[in-house]
């Protein structure tokens, strides 16, 4: 699976369950600071309840950038994303 | 030289005693011995030397009491793993326990939610296309800003009216 080729990608990482990082690339090379803050975002995030029909992902966002977080067979996907500036006449238009 | 003889031969059947115990040993048998049992063998030896030798020589007892005391204090303070006997496992015995080790672990296998803590995101066999999958529009976004900052400020503004007295005094006759 290529990660780079996910549209306005700035960087990603694969890590495992534990948290430990098996590919990392752009932004978020070697970024293991990173990992370990999202490893253990996610298993605080595992303690919400209740939670039985589950998520496919997790977006963490900021103003201009956000992270996309997913488990793909045991594996933790993280993708760092730019956010497309809001132009206000687009959300002017949006909000008619 | 006699006392370190005496004291290596302790220390031996010490070794003796623990390989001894190391027959019926399984996953839960302490690979130390319990170091109080070894300090009161030692110091036992210890006392029985020095009283003869108190009686026979007693310009020499100074000197290999002071050994002996330093003897005593290395051998207090050093875990000599050698002589605890070594568990040396014959091939077949690393098979027996092999097998042993993978019947417990299938009779553990039905408790799967072991393996498996509760996770909030769902396994997807293919991520490309949540990954692709544009993100949270900003005015989603901002609708679960807007509600979330009302949510607070509702609890910030929650407030409780007295009703009775705080402080009942009991009618005690």
């Amino acid at each position: 699976m290529n990660l780079e080729r996910i549209p306005n990608q700035t960087g990603y990482l694969v890590l495992t369950n534990d948290g430990a990082v098996i590919a990392s690339g752009g932004d978020l090379e070697n970024a293991e600071h990173t990992a370990n803050i999202i490893s253990e975002l996610v298993s605080l995030a595992d303690k919400v309840p209740p939670h039985k029909e589950g998520y496919k992902k997790l977006t963490v966002t900021y103003s201009d950038h956000c992270y996309i977080i997913l488990l793909s067979n045991k594996k933790l996907y993280v993708v760092k994303k730019k956010l497309q500036p809001v132009s206000t006449s687009s959300r002017a238009e949006a909000d008619q | 030289m006699e006392n370190l003889c005496k004291y290596l031969s302790c220390c031996f059947s010490c070794g003796e005693d623990s390989s001894s115990q190391a027959i019926d040993s399984n996953e839960r048998t302490h690979l130390l011995v319990d170091p109080v049992i070894n300090n009161t063998s030692i110091q036992r030896v210890h006392s029985d030397d020095y009283l003869p030798c108190d009686s026979s020589l007693p310009k020499k007892t100074d000197e290999q009491s002071a050994l002996n005391r330093i003897l005593q204090e290395t051998a207090t303070n050093v875990i000599d793993v050698a002589a605890l006997g070594s568990h040396n496992l014959e091939q077949h015995e690393y098979l027996e326990r092999t097998n042993y080790y993978t019947a417990k672990l299938s009779t553990l296998a039905k408790w799967s939610f072991l393996k498996n803590p509760p996770s909030l995101l769902v396994d997807i066999p293919v991520p490309e296309k949540v990954l692709s999958a544009s993100p949270i529009s900003s005015l989603d976004l901002d609708l679960m800003n807007i509600a979330v900052e009302k949510a607070v400020n509702a609890l910030l503004d929650l407030k409780l009216e007295p009703g009775e007295d705080l402080v009942v005094p009991f009618r005690i006759p």
